[in-house]
């Protein structure tokens, strides 16, 4: 399979010469679930702005589809990408419909194209398209919207999605309903997704693979199960944070 | 014994007042929904650019809006009384007014543009940017849709404001309902004052309330958007309907030959007509009347800035007032 993201070296520090990132090394292949965990500021965030080009890294690159992001015009780059975000971000003075069709809409779709694509879109995400189309974004509940978010982020079937704590604002569970839904999604669509999050359990349930983020550094980058039974007191500390570790439950691939 | 008129009549001859005077009302009413129209019309169509400008470079906007802010502190009658005096924008009439108004408008369609764009959730314009927006796209998209509740908050302080400074705006000439209470106040006579006033604040209370109406219907979530396309419709179609009244009640002041001038009192009135009658009669010349401009110092600066051709003067008064010579006293 071929790599569909690839960082190589990469360190970020901010204007004032903080270090965010240090030696980040990495790559995700197509149709792959990576999470990375890590505790807030830890620059797990900033991975991904690095991703769809928000940042470009200090030293070192990360490649896109086997091309550098600095080669690649931003714009273009950006609408190959999905984005979800923990605030969702849904436009509050667009239609769920609306919002979902922005970024077929700022591709010049014809517009019953869009029409098509967004019934689908909300199919497949569970609400029904007659329904929610025309509803505003403060008429949902925080898990309609996210998957809404979600909807939105596969609008125009981009091979990358990138995942900020998407459930992180949700009741438990609204989350685990949430992954159930993400899991079964992802089974049909097959994106490449890399997903940021603090909690060790999400990553636990969703992740092909898992990378742990600490100091700026990315210490640990493996399957579940071997994360599950690492030594390293970085990643240990992860897993005792856990309520009883919960046995492993992922649809097999 | 000199009888005062009874408190509660007012109302009675107030009515009078405006059906014996309601084409000449009508004309002021009209001359003052255009000056304050098209005032705010310039603000928004030249503060909302620069507040973007603002909101986006913020040394820039905090050098504009310190100007703006500079401006709206001069009291608007000085400033009225000061632009009477500078070349190629200045004089007398509706164009400097115009100018003063737009002058106390910019700065809170600016300020609020700056704020409401400020003020847009940072998840919003991060999804916008992440999603592959350009900056035109994100601006038009996503940050003036959310931000037009707050411009339009904006608009409906100057245009209120507007109103208001609007009636101050007859001192230069510019007419509208001010010319009552100008009026009014010379010959002290409160019936006219409030032919004037009352008017004027009906129109900034109707001015507020329809702004009002618009700028709730904006609010995201407020309302469906149809309604509020219906909403922005109805409201260009009612500000077209009164510019084309108003154009219309105005056309016989505008591409006018000689400029009388006078003074804000019933004798100057007078003279001024006299003298405006007596050149259209004697020549073909047409003749432009700015009556009731507020006072010695406004007349003297238009007739030396070229605004009016001639007013009526008294020789003491010019003596003293314009050249500024000594009084000399007869010997006992």
């Amino acid at each position: 399979m071929a790599a569909s993201i690839e960082f190589e070296c990469v360190h970020y520090r901010l204007s004032s010469g903080v270090a965010v990132l240090e030696d980040v090394s990495f790559t995700v292949e197509r149709g792959e679930v990576l999470v990375l965990v890590g505790r807030s500021g830890v620059g797990k965030t900033t991975v991904l702005r690095l991703i769809n080009r928000l940042l470009l890294p200090s030293a070192g690159t990360v490649r896109v589809e086997g091309r550098p992001t600095t080669e690649w015009d931003p714009i273009a780059l950006r609408r190959r990408i999905g984005y979800v975000l923990q605030e969702v971000g849904l436009f509050p003075h667009m239609t769920i419909g609306r919002n979902i069709a922005v970024v077929p809409h700022l591709e010049g779709w014809p517009s019953d194209r869009i029409r098509a694509r967004c019934a689908e879109l909300l199919e497949l995400v569970g609400l029904d398209p007659v329904s929610y189309e025309g509803r505003y974004p403060h008429e949902l509940s925080g898990g309609q919207r996210q998957r809404v978010g979600f909807a939105r982020a596969l609008a125009a079937d981009p091979p990358v999605v990138l995942m900020d704590e998407p459930f992180g604002a949700l009741d438990p569970l609204t989350r685990s309903e949430m992954h159930r839904e993400f899991r079964r999604i992802q089974e049909r669509v097959r994106k490449t997704v890399v997903m940021v999050t603090h909690d060790m359990g999400e990553a636990f349930a969703l992740a092909t693979r898992l990378g742990v983020l600490a100091e700026g550094r990315l210490v640990a980058l493996d399957t579940p199960e071997a994360i599950a039974c690492a030594g390293d007191p970085r990643i240990r500390m992860f897993l005792e944070a856990l309520p009883p570790v919960p046995v492993v439950s992922r649809v097999s691939h | 014994m000199r009888r005062c008129r009874p408190y509660r009549s007012y109302p009675v001859y107030l009515i009078d007042f405006w059906i014996s005077h309601r084409a000449e009302m009508l004309g002021a009413l009209a001359q003052h929904v255009v000056l304050t129209l098209v005032a705010t019309a310039t603000a928004i169509a030249i503060g909302v650019p620069l507040g973007i400008v603002a909101a986006r470079r913020p040394r820039l906007g905090a050098a504009l809006l310190a100007f703006a802010n500079i401006v709206q502190t001069v009291p608007s009658l000085a400033m009225f009384g000061f632009l009477v005096a500078v070349p190629l924008i200045g004089g007398v009439g509706a164009r400097s007014a115009l100018i003063v108004l737009f002058l106390y408008a910019l700065l809170p369609v600016m300020r609020n543009t700056v704020a409401g764009i400020h003020g847009i959730e940072r998840a919003a314009r991060e999804a916008g940017v992440a999603m592959g927006m350009t900056a035109r796209q994100l601006l038009l998209q996503v940050e003036l849709p959310l931000a037009m509740p707050t411009i339009v908050a904006g608009v409906r302080v100057a245009a209120v404001v507007g109103v208001g400074a609007a009636t101050i705006a007859a001192a230069i000439g510019a007419g509208g309902l001010g010319d009552y209470i100008f009026r009014g106040l010379s010959m002290t006579d409160p019936t006219v004052i409030l032919a004037g006033a009352v008017p004027a604040a009906l129109l900034a209370l109707a001015v507020d309330a329809t702004l009002g109406w618009l700028e709730r219907g904006l609010t995201p979530g407020a309302a469906r958007q149809r309604r509020v396309t219906f909403r922005a419709v109805a409201a260009t179609a009612i500000a077209i309907a009164l510019i084309v009244t108003a154009s219309f009640a105005l056309s016989g002041r505008w591409g006018t030959r000689v400029i009388i001038g006078s003074k804000n009192f019933t004798e100057q009135v007078i003279l001024g007509e006299l003298l405006a009658q007596t050149i259209e009669r004697a020549t073909n010349l047409r003749v432009d009347r700015r009556l009731n401009l507020g006072g010695t110092f406004i007349c003297e600066e238009a007739l030396r800035a070229g605004a009016i051709d001639a007013y009526v003067e008294y020789t003491g008064t010019a003596l003293t007032a314009i050249f500024h010579q000594p009084v000399v006293p007869d010997r006992a």
